[in-house]
C-alpha cells in the first residue's frame, strides 16, 4: 500500500519537472503559435551551460543558473529575432523544419564538445536530502523544489501574461497580429521577448533536469515529447492546465513504473494518447480559440 | 503644406493591383470622407496610409516627411491611428485592456500641444465603456464594440484618425450617437479620414469628399459643390 | 486572369495539369529504370549496396513528400512504419516461416491496417501538433517492440542466412551472374529496392494525377477553393496517410531484409527514417516529384563523402536544411524549375480562377 502511495507522491513531484519542461513550450505556442521541435535540446543545452558556468567559476548549480539567466535570455531573444521570426507565416513547414534542423545541430554540437558521456549537476548534500513523511515514505528535497519551482514559474508566467503590458502585447499579437501592429506593437520584438522568457524557464527546467538525473546530449527529443504531452493533456493556452498536464504525465509514468520498471515511459505516452481520445482539446482548454 | 498627402499611391495584393495612383491631401483640422462601392479600394487605401501595406517612401507624406515605407507599428507612433474595418477588438483582452493597449505605441510620442487622450477621457467620451470595462469584447453590442475600437485608436493620441466604416451594421440611432462624438475628437486637433458606405452620413460631417471606383479616384470635391448625378456616376460608374 | 464575361456568383475554379513533356519524361524514366536494372550485371557489390540505400531513401522521401508536400500532413513519425515493416518482416519470417518475398507485402498491409487507429488519434491534433503526435506514436511502437522478447526485446535480433537466402531467385542469380550467395542476395535486394522505388514513384505520381489527388494539392494551395471542389478533405488525407503507411511499411520490410539485423532503437530511429528523409525532400524541393530525386542524390553523395565527419556532418546537414528552408523554400529543384519553367512530372496543378466576384460592380477584365 505505501508503495503505491509513494508512487503517487513521486508522480506528482515528477510532474513538476515535466511542467517546467512544458511551460516554455506553452508560452511560445500561446504567443506565436510556434511549435519548437528543438525545445528539448534547448533544455539539455541549458543544462550544459549551467554545468560549464558552475565548473568554470566553481559555483553551485543554483548560483550558476542565475548567472546563466541573462545569457540564455539574450540567446533566446537573438534566436527568435534573427532566425525563427523569418519562419513564421501562413505555411507551417518552415518553423517545423528550421527547429528540427536546430535540434539536430544542438544535439550534435553538444556531442562534439562534450562527448556522449553522462553528466550531472552537483550541489552537495541537498541532492540526497529528503523529508521523511513516516510510513517509509520520504520526499526528496530536490523533487520538492522542482514542483515548487514549477508552481512559481506557472504563477509568474500567468502574471506576466495577464497582468503586464508585455503580456497584453503577447495576447494581442496572438489574437490579431495585424491589428497588434496598428497598436504600435513591434511583433518581431514581442516574439523575441517571449522566446527570451522561454529561455529563462528552460534554464530553470535544465537546473532540475541536471540535479535529478544524469543527462547527455541525446536526451533532448524525449524531453520535447514529455513537454508536448503535458501541454496537450492540460489543454492549449492554459498555464495551469500545463501544470496539471505535467502532473498527469508524471503520475502515469510512476504508476507504470510501479507495475513494471520498463513500462514507465510507455505508460506516459499511453496516458497521453488516452487523453487525446477522450478529451481531444485537453483537460482545461481555453474557451477562446 | 497639408498634414497628410498621398502621391500616386498604388497598392498590390500579390499580383493583384488594388489601387492605381491615388492623390489625396488632408489638412490640419480637416475631416474628409472616402466613399465608393464594395471592393473600390477604400480599406486598402487606409491600410496603405497606416503602414499595413507598404509602398514607396514618398507615396505618403506626413508633415512633409515620407512615411510610405514605414511599418505600421512606427506609423502609429508618429500619430496616425486606424480604426479597422469590422472593429477587430482583441478577443482575449478585456475592454479596458483593449483601450490600454492602444497607448502601447502612443505613449512613446512626444506630448503635443493638443489635449492628451487618457483612459478617463475615453471613458467620458463613451461612458458605457467604463461600465463594461472588465467585460470580454465579444459580450459587447456592435455599437459598444465600435466605441471601444475608436477609443482604442484614440489612446495613441493620434493627429490623424483613420476610420473604416464605423457605421457598418449598426442601427441608425447608434450611428448617430457615434457620429456625435466626432466633433469632440476634432476639437482636440485631430484630423479625420472617414471611409463610409453611408453617403448621407459622410456628406454631413466631411469638409471634402473623395470617391473611389475600382482602385481609382473618380471624384473629389466639397460636398456642397457636388451634384447627386456627379456622385452617382463616380460611385457606380457610367 | 481569365476573361469571363458571364460570370456566375462567386468564383469558380478549374484545375489544369499535364503537358507534352510528361510523355517524353515517362519514356525517359523507362529507359533509366531499365538501365538501373542492368547495373548489377555490370557493377560491383559496393555500387549495388550504395544504390540500394539510395533507392530506399528515395522511396521513403517520396512517401513523406506525398504526405507533407501535398496532403499537408507534416509527420515526424514515419519511422513508426519503417520499424513496423521491419519488425513484421522478422516476425513473419522467423516466427511464421513465411517467405520474405511474401512477407514484404503482408508487412505493408498490416502497416496500413495499424495506420487506421493511429490516424484516428493523431488526426485529432492540428498542424504542428500533428507532427509531434506522430512522433509520440512512433515512440509507442518502439517501446512496445522493445517489450517483445520473442523478437529480441530491447537488443533486437538477426535474420539467419537461411531466411535471407530464401528469397526466390537468389540461386538463379548466383548461377547466372556467377557470384557468391551473399552477393546474389544483394542483387535480389537491389532489384526489389528498384522495384519498390519505381513503384512508389509511380504510385505517388498516379495519386497526384488522380482527381482527388489534384484536389488535395489544389486545396493546400488555395483554401478558398475547398468549397468549390466539394471533396471531403479529411477522408482524402486519411487515405493518403494509410497508403503512405503501407508503402513505408513495405520499404521498411525491405530495408531490414537487407540489413538482416533489427533493434528497436535502429528500426524506429527518428534521425534515420524521418530526419534524413525530410532533409532529402526539402533540399530537393518539397511538393514536386522531381525534388526528392535530386535531394536523394545529394544526400547520397554527402553521406558517402562526409559521413565520416560524424557530428560535424550532421551539423552541416541541419544547417543546410535550415538555409534551404529560409532562402530557397522550394528547394533546389524549385530554383531550377522556376528559372527554366520546367516540369518533368507535371502534377503541380494550376488552380485557374475562372470568374472573379461577379456581384462586385467592376468586372475584373478592366483590371487585368
Ligand atoms: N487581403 C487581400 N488579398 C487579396 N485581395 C484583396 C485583399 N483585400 C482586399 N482585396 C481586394 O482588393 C480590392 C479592394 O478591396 P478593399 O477591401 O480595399 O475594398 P473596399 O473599398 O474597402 O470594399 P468594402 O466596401 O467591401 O470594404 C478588392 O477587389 C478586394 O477583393
Ligand atoms: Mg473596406
Amino acid at each position: 500500500m505505501s508503495g503505491w502511495l509513494d508512487a503517487l507522491i513521486q508522480g506528482v513531484l515528477l510532474g513538476g519537472l515535466y511542467a517546467l519542461f512544458a511551460a516554455g513550450l506553452s508560452l511560445i505556442f500561446g504567443v506565436m503559435r510556434l511549435v519548437n521541435l528543438a525545445h528539448g535540446d534547448l533544455i539539455v543545452l541549458a543544462a550544459f551551460v549551467i554545468l560549464v558556468v558552475g565548473d568554470r567559476f566553481g559555483l553551485d548549480p543554483f548560483v550558476a543558473v542565475l548567472i546563466a539567466f541573462p545569457f540564455l535570455f539574450a540567446i533566446g531573444f537573438a534566436l527568435q529575432y534573427l532566425l525563427l521570426n523569418r519562419t513564421l507565416g501562413r505555411d507551417l513547414l518552415p518553423p517545423l523544419l528550421v527547429t528540427f534542423g536546430l535540434s539536430i545541430i544542438i544535439q550534435n554540437g553538444l556531442l562534439q564538445f562534450f562527448s556522449a558521456d553522462s553528466q550531472r549537476l552537483r550541489s552537495g548534500a541537498i541532492e540526497t536530502a529528503s523529508i521523511p513523511l513516516g510510513g517509509g515514505i520520504a520526499i526528496g528535497v530536490v523533487p520538492l523544489l522542482t514542483l515548487l519551482s514549477a508552481i512559481a514559474v506557472i504563477m509568474l508566467l500567468n502574471f506576466i501574461f495577464y497582468r503586464t503590458p508585455i503580456g497584453r502585447a503577447f495576447r494581442a499579437s496572438s489574437d490579431d497580429l495585424e491589428v497588434a501592429q496598428l497598436m504600435g506593437i513591434d511583433h518581431q520584438r514581442v516574439f523575441a521577448t517571449a522566446m527570451a522568457i522561454t529561455f529563462v524557464v528552460v534554464a530553470i527546467a535544465a537546473l532540475y533536469l541536471g540535479l535529478r538525473a544524469n543527462f547527455d546530449p541525446t536526451i533532448g527529443p524525449a524531453r520535447l515529447l514529455y513537454a508536448f504531452e503535458a501541454v496537450i493533456i492540460g489543454g492549449l493556452g492554459s498555464f495551469w492546465g500545463t501544470l496539471v498536464g505535467g502532473v498527469v504525465l508524471g503520475l502515469a509514468q510512476t504508476i507504470g513504473a510501479r507495475i513494471d520498471p520498463e513500462w514507465q515511459i510507455l505508460a506516459g505516452h499511453l496516458a497521453f494518447l488516452a487523453v487525446l481520445v477522450i478529451r481531444p482539446r485537453g483537460l482545461f482548454p481555453r474557451a477562446l480559440d | 503644406m497639408p498634414l497628410l498627402e498621398a502621391r500616386k499611391l498604388t497598392a498590390f495584393y500579390g499580383d493583384f493591383q488594388a489601387l492605381y495612383g491615388i492623390d489625396m491631401t488632408l489638412d490640419q483640422g480637416e475631416t474628409i470622407a472616402i466613399i465608393g462601392a464594395n471592393g473600390a479600394g477604400k480599406s486598402t487605401f487606409l491600410k496603405a496610409i497606416a503602414g499595413l501595406i507598404r509602398g514607396a517612401p514618398d507615396s505618403v507624406l506626413f508633415d512633409g516627411e515620407p512615411i510610405g515605407a514605414l511599418a505600421a507599428s512606427d506609423i502609429v507612433k508618429l500619430g496616425i491611428a486606424l480604426v479597422p474595418e469590422g472593429r477587430r477588438l482583441f478577443p482575449s483582452l478585456t475592454v479596458e485592456e483593449n483601450l490600454r493597449i492602444g497607448a502601447h505605441g502612443g505613449k512613446m510620442r512626444e506630448p503635443k500641444a493638443q489635449g492628451q487622450w487618457t483612459l478617463d477621457r475615453v471613458y467620458s467620451l463613451f461612458p458605457i465603456l467604463k461600465e463594461r470595462r472588465s467585460s470580454a469584447p465579444s459580450t459587447l453590442s456592435g455599437g459598444q464594440q465600435q466605441m471601444a475600437a475608436i477609443g482604442r485608436a484614440l489612446m495613441s493620441n493620434p493627429r490623424i484618425l483613420l476610420c473604416d466604416e464605423i457605421s457598418l451594421g449598426l442601427a441608425p440611432i447608434i450611428i448617430t450617437d457615434i457620429y456625435a462624438t466626432l466633433p469632440q475628437i476634432e476639437a482636440e486637433g485631430t484630423s479625420i479620414v472617414l471611409v463610409e458606405q453611408d453617403i448621407v452620413q459622410a456628406m454631413k460631417v466631411a469638409d471634402r469628399l473623395y470617391c473611389f471606383q475600382e482602385g481609382r479616384l473618380s471624384l473629389a470635391g466639397r460636398p456642397e459643390t457636388l451634384t447627386r448625378e456627379q456622385i452617382h456616376r463616380a460611385y457606380f460608374g457610367s | 486572369m481569365m476573361d469571363d464575361g458571364e460570370a456566375g456568383p462567386g468564383r469558380t475554379y478549374r484545375i489544369e495539369t499535364a503537358g507534352r513533356l510528361s510523355r517524353v519524361s515517362a519514356a525517359a524514366a523507362c529507359v533509366i529504370l531499365f538501365g538501373l536494372a542492368l547495373v548489377p550485371v555490370l557493377a560491383g557489390r559496393y555500387v549495388v549496396q550504395d544504390l540500394i540505400f539510395l533507392f530506399y531513401m528515395l522511396a521513403l522521401a517520396q512517401c513523406w513528400n506525398l504526405l507533407a508536400g501535398y496532403a499537408g500532413l507534416i509527420s515526424v513519425g514515419q519511422q513508426a512504419f519503417v520499424g513496423l515493416g521491419g519488425y513484421l518482416l522478422f516476425a513473419l519470417t522467423l516466427r511464421g516461416e513465411i517467405n520474405p518475398l511474401l512477407a514484404i507485402p503482408i508487412a505493408g498491409l498490416v502497416a496500413a491496417v495499424l495506420a487506421l487507429p493511429t490516424a484516428l488519434i493523431v488526426f485529432r491534433l492540428r498542424e504542428a501538433y500533428f507532427a509531434i503526435g506522430t512522433w509520440v506514436v512512433a515512440e509507442v511502437y518502439r517501446l512496445v517492440f522493445a517489450q517483445i522478447k520473442a523478437l529480441g526485446g530491447g537488443t533486437g535480433t538477426s535474420l539467419p542466412p537461411s531466411v535471407t537466402s530464401s528469397v526466390p531467385g537468389i540461386d538463379w542469380i548466383a548461377s547466372m551472374l556467377d557470384v557468391r550467395t551473399p552477393a546474389a542476395r544483394d542483387i535480389a535486394s537491389y532489384w526489389l529496392a528498384l522495384l519498390l522505388m519505381a513503384g512508389t514513384l509511380a504510385f505517388v505520381y498516379l495519386i497526384l494525377r488522380s482527381r482527388r489527388g489534384l484536389a488535395l494539392g489544389a486545396i493546400r494551395d488555395n483554401e478558398a477553393a475547398a468549397a468549390g471542389l466539394a471533396v471531403d478533405i479529411t477522408s482524402v488525407k486519411l487515405a493518403v496517410y494509410v497508403a503512405t503507411a503501407a508503402m513505408t511499411g513495405m520499404i521498411g520490410a525491405l530495408i531490414y531484409l537487407q540489413k538482416a539485423r533489427i533493434s528497436p532503437d535502429a528500426a524506429f530511429s527518428v534521425l534515420d527514417w524521418t530526419a534524413y528523409v525530410i532533409f532529402i525532400t526539402v533540399i530537393g524541393g518539397i511538393g514536386t516529384v522531381e525534388g526528392p530525386i535530386i535531394g536523394a542524390i545529394i544526400f547520397y553523395l554527402m553521406q558517402r563523402y562526409l559521413a565520416d565527419f560524424g557530428a560535424w556532418y550532421l551539423i552541416l546537414l541541419g544547417t543546410l536544411g535550415i538555409l534551404v528552408m529560409l532562402f530557397a523554400p522550394k528547394g533546389l529543384w524549385g530554383l531550377v524549375a522556376e528559372r527554366y519553367d520546367l516540369t518533368l512530372f507535371p502534377t503541380r496543378r494550376r488552380l485557374v480562377v475562372e470568374a472573379e466576384h461577379a456581384e462586385r460592380k467592376g468586372s475584373s477584365r478592366t483590371l487585368s
